[in-house]
Formats: C-alpha cells, structure tokens, sequence
C-alpha cells in the first residue's frame, strides 16, 4: 500500500516546552491508523500540524505525495484532508440537517454562492438526508442541534465531515463520553465509509484503538515511542510501561 | 402564497401611506426607510456574521456624497443615482474589506472605526468637491425620464421600494448558501475553517453585499434630505446605527427599521421640546436590553404570538 500522509521529523514548541518533538510516521490508503498515549502526549498537537491549524517548528508535511506544508487549512481540505475536533463542533442556531449541508455545499463547490442557489440547496439536502438516513437520525434532521441529546452531537460532528467526502479523515476522540451502544454505531458509520476514507484516529479509550486499528501508533511526552499492529503494540515494553501498565496488569 | 405575503403587503402599506400622510410625514418616513435600509445592510455583518463595525457611515455616507457630486455634474436621473451610489458603496466596502477583514472582535471594530475616519477626514477637507464642513446642498431634483420625483410623496415611494427590495434581497442573502456559511462564521469560525470555507473570502463577500445596500440607500438620502454633510461619513453615525440596530433587533432585518422610527422619533419630537432628546434615546436603550434583549422585533413577535394564543 502507498502512503496517503507522510509526517517527516515534525516538531513544535510552545515556548520551551516541546508538545511534538521529532515525530515521523505514515498513514496508507484505506488503512485506520490510531493515535494514543496519555494526556499532554502531544497527539491533538500532531493533529493540528497536519491539518495547518498550527505550523510546525520542524519537519514536513506530504499528502498524497506533494509537499502540503505552505497549505491552508482551508486548502488541505480540498485535497481531501479533514478533521473533526475533541468536542462537536457544531452550528447551533442552525437544524442538524442544515449543519451537515454546511459541509456538503462546500464539498459541492457552492458553500458560498447566492443568486441561483437553489438547485445548490436542494442537492446539498439531499447529501444531508441521505447521510441522516445511514445514521438513524432523519428523525431529527429539523432539529436544531443544541436541543439534540450529547450522543446526537457527536454523531452529527461525524456526518459534518463525512459529508466533505474525505479521503482522510482525521478524528479526535470521536467517542469520548458516549454509552458503549453508542460508539459502536459511530465507529459502524466510519466503517461503513472505508471503502473511500482513510481515517487516524485519536482515542483514549485503547479497546476501541486494538478493535477498529489496523495500526497503532503510540506518543509520550511529546515523542512517538512505537508505530505497529495493535497486537505488536500491546506487547510493546514500553508502552506497557508508560500506558498500558494497569490495563495489561 | 405566503412568500408574496411580505412584497404585497409592503406595497399596500407603501400605497396606503402614501395617499393618506401629509407632506412633512411622507419626508420624516422616506427618511427612517433610507436610514432603516442602512442598518440592516449592517445588520448583515453584525447579526449574521458578527462583525461590529463602527465604520459603516463611510458605506453610507460616501454613496451620498457621490449621488449628490454626480447630480450637480449631469442631472438626477434615478437610476443613474442608484448605480454610482451602489457602485461607491460596493467600491469603498471592498477598501474597507481589505483593510478591516484581516482582524477580528475589537480590533475589526477599532480599525473599521480609523477607515471611516479617514472618510470622514477627505469628506471634511476636501473642501472644492464635498464642500468641506458646509456639505453639499441645492441640489437638482430627482427624476426618471420626464418624470420629476422631487416631491414628498414620491421620495416616499422610492424610499419605500428601496426599502421593500433590499429587505427582500437581504432574506434572500440570508436563507442562501452565502448567508447560512457567514452564521456559521459566527458561531463557529473554526470549524469553517475545518469545512474548507475561506473566512475572509466568505466575509469579504458579505461586506461586499452590505455596502451594496447602504450604497443604495446612501444614494437617495441627499434628495430626501436637501442635503448631505461630514456628518454623513462620520463615527458617531455609525454608532448611531449600532443603537438602532439593538433596539431593533440585532439579526431580525426588518427590526431594523422599527430601531430607525423610534431612534428618529425621539429626536425629531423629543428633540423639539428638549435639547435633552438623547437622554430619551438613552433609556429606551436601557430599556430594550432589559425587557426585550432581543429587540422591538422579537419583542413584538413574542407579543402577536401571545395574543393569537390567548
């Protein structure tokens, strides 16, 4: 398999303490590949480089084999390169349907268009229901979100960014907080979209990362200590060490 | 049936008032038209995608004083007026864009604020085009062809189309693509960012809109008003704007033009019993925020909705 990301030697300091230091590692098309390590690893860090939310102090960047490091984030998007973040991001005074067509008229080429947008609305909607409809929630599609139950909202952050259509999709503790029901049907839906959608996935909860991951790469204190199978991650020294101790004890 | 509700109901209260109010109403309500459609031009910026800008006179006030120049060069023709006065505004809103947009919060605010400054400083200073602090006055009448338009009644009319059609315009902006991604700027700039929309693109845009419809309004308000002075592009316009914008209802358009009644109301018949009008205008703005945060607009829909239920 080729590799979709490339992340060369990157580094980030704030001030003189070191979030990411020297951290390379690649993700192959079509594979999930999970991110964990305890707080302050610098993982939500590394996610921020990757998308251009933050710039790096050292090292590069590839994207489907070009250099994507002078890109926007606004840019990395339109080559595919989308991420959700630790909590749902969403629209509040909008309906759930009108978040996701938000994401879905962008996709389309028309997030911003004016006169002669109707035909842009309706296909954008019909995005939106289509995804609702794979999900369960067509029920709530003219709900506004902030009314929608904290499970609901995690699922709609998901669907904002499936409807980018990506080719990577980077998720940041997706089911932080959710009933175990709940994660599955979540986790069921990126699966669902495997076929067209690479994902990295932050987590915490390592169950989930050893289930859904096809590789596992794990950081501490800023540094990536092991990039493998979850099976060859587990028995990993030091990750025993430094994360998994009670879990394997 | 009920999207021409609004078009035709506003035509017949136009027609209406038109036949029924007397000269020195027919000038007072063409002018709460024309104020009333520059705020909510600015209305689009702050209630959808806020962006507080102190400098919006400069919008306004600039495509006055081009519509008054251009009318003491080659005549009023209305829909000559109506075209430099959107082309200024649209023309002065991109300037300002690309100097304001950079920034965000209190620093947009303060450097919209220094823009209409510098608008004001020309306007001011300029003496042999804008007549400096004398303003422009005596200028032609407004007409369109044959037709004259200079007196009161039909100031109103066009007043009131400009105001019917901008406010049409502007629902149309908002329930767009356009309109619901510069809501999502507000409320969530950085998950935009995250969607792939360009924020400044996005807001240019918007801005480029909102200058359009001050342009328009600003276009007409020399010939309502007899005339059009520094005063026009100043700050403290622009304030004045903000203030009828709340009172109005910051995000409900049309409460816009409820905020401009009431703000020029106060001043014109408080303001010719005491020069202490504004002390009025003070404790209505107290008021409002206390018993209707959201404006006379919200507050007036909560009531109807109470009365129909009752």
């Amino acid at each position: 398999m080729t590799a979709l990301l490339q992340v060369e030697g990157v580094g980030k300091k704030f001030g003189e303490f070191a979030a990411v230091s020297d951290v390379t590692l690649d993700l192959r098309a079509g594979e999930t590949l999970g991110l964990i390590g305890p707080n302050g690893a610098g993982k939500t860090t590394l996610f921020n480089m990757i998308t251009g939310f933050l710039k790096p102090d050292t090292g590069h960047v590839r994207f489907d084999g070009a250099a994507i490091d002078r890109l926007s984030p606004a840019q990395r998007v339109a080559r595919g390169l989308v991420r959700s973040f630790q909590k749902p991001m969403l629209f509040p005074a909008l309906s759930l349907r009108e978040n996701i067509a938000m994401a879905s008229r962008q996709h389309a080429g028309r997030g911003l268009s004016w006169l002669g947008s109707l035909r842009a609305t309706r296909a954008a909607n019909e995005e939106s229901d289509r995804l609702l409809a794979e999900s369960g929630l067509t029920h709530r599609a003219e709900a506004r979100v902030a009314d929608l139950a904290y499970g609901e909202q995690r699922m709609a952050d998901l669907l904002i960014a499936l409807a980018l259509r990506p080719r990577l999709l980077l998720l940041d503790e997706p089911t932080a907080g959710l009933a175990p029901e709940e994660a599955r049907r979540l986790l069921a839906i990126i699966r669902r979209h495997d076929a067209e959608t690479s994902v990295m996935l932050i987590t915490h909860e390592v169950e989930i990362a050893f289930a859904a991951c096809d590789r596992i790469a794990m950081l501490n204190l800023g540094r990536l200590l092991c990039l493998d199978t979850p099976a060859a991650v587990q028995a990993h020294p030091a990750v025993r060490d430094a994360y998994l101790g009670a879990l394997a004890a | 049936m009920n999207r021409l509700a609004l078009p035709l109901g506003g035509l017949l209260a136009i027609a209406m008032v038109a036949v029924l109010a007397g000269d020195f109403q027919l000038r007072f309500l063409a002018e709460i038209l024309i104020i009333g459609t520059a705020v909510m031009s600015l209305d689009l910026l702050i209630g959808f995608g806020g962006l507080i800008s102190l400098g919006h006179a400069a919008l306004f006030g600039s495509a006055a004083y081009a519509a008054a120049i251009a009318a003491q060069h080659w005549g009023a023709s209305l829909p000559v007026m109506l075209g430099i006065g959107i082309a200024m505004g649209t023309a002065v809103a991109a300037v300002m864009g690309l100097v304001i947009l950079r920034a965000g919060n209190l620093f947009l605010l303060i450097l919209a604020l220094l823009f209409g400054q510098i608008v004001w400083e020309i306007a001011f200073h300029w003496r042999d085009v804008t007549g400096g602090a004398d303003g422009l006055r005596g200028l032609p009448t407004l007409s369109l062809g044959p037709w004259a338009l200079g007196d009161a009644r039909s100031l109103f009319v066009l007043a009131g189309l400009l105001a019917l059609g901008c406010l049409g315009l502007a629902r149309s902006f908002v329930a767009s693509p356009l309109g619901r991604a510069l809501i999502g700027t507000r409320e969530q700039p950085i998950r935009m960012q995250a969607l792939g929309y360009n924020l400044f693109s996005l807001r240019f845009r918007a801005l480029l809109v909102s200058g359009a419809m001050a342009g328009a309004a600003g276009a007409l308000y020399p010939f309502v008003n007899l005339y059009v002075g520094p005063q026009s592009v100043h700050w403290t316009l622009s304030a004045t704007m903000i203030i009828m914008l709340v009172i109005g209802g910051v995000g409900s358009l049309w409460g816009s033009f409820l905020g401009t009644a009431a703000y020029l109301a106060l001043q014109t018949y408080v303001g010719a019993w005491t020069d202490r009008w504004q002390l009025c205008v003070g404790l209505l703005f107290v008021l409002t925020v206390l018993v209707m945060p959201q404006g006379l607009a919200s507050g007036l829909l909560r009531l109807a909705r109470k009365a129909r239920r009752s």
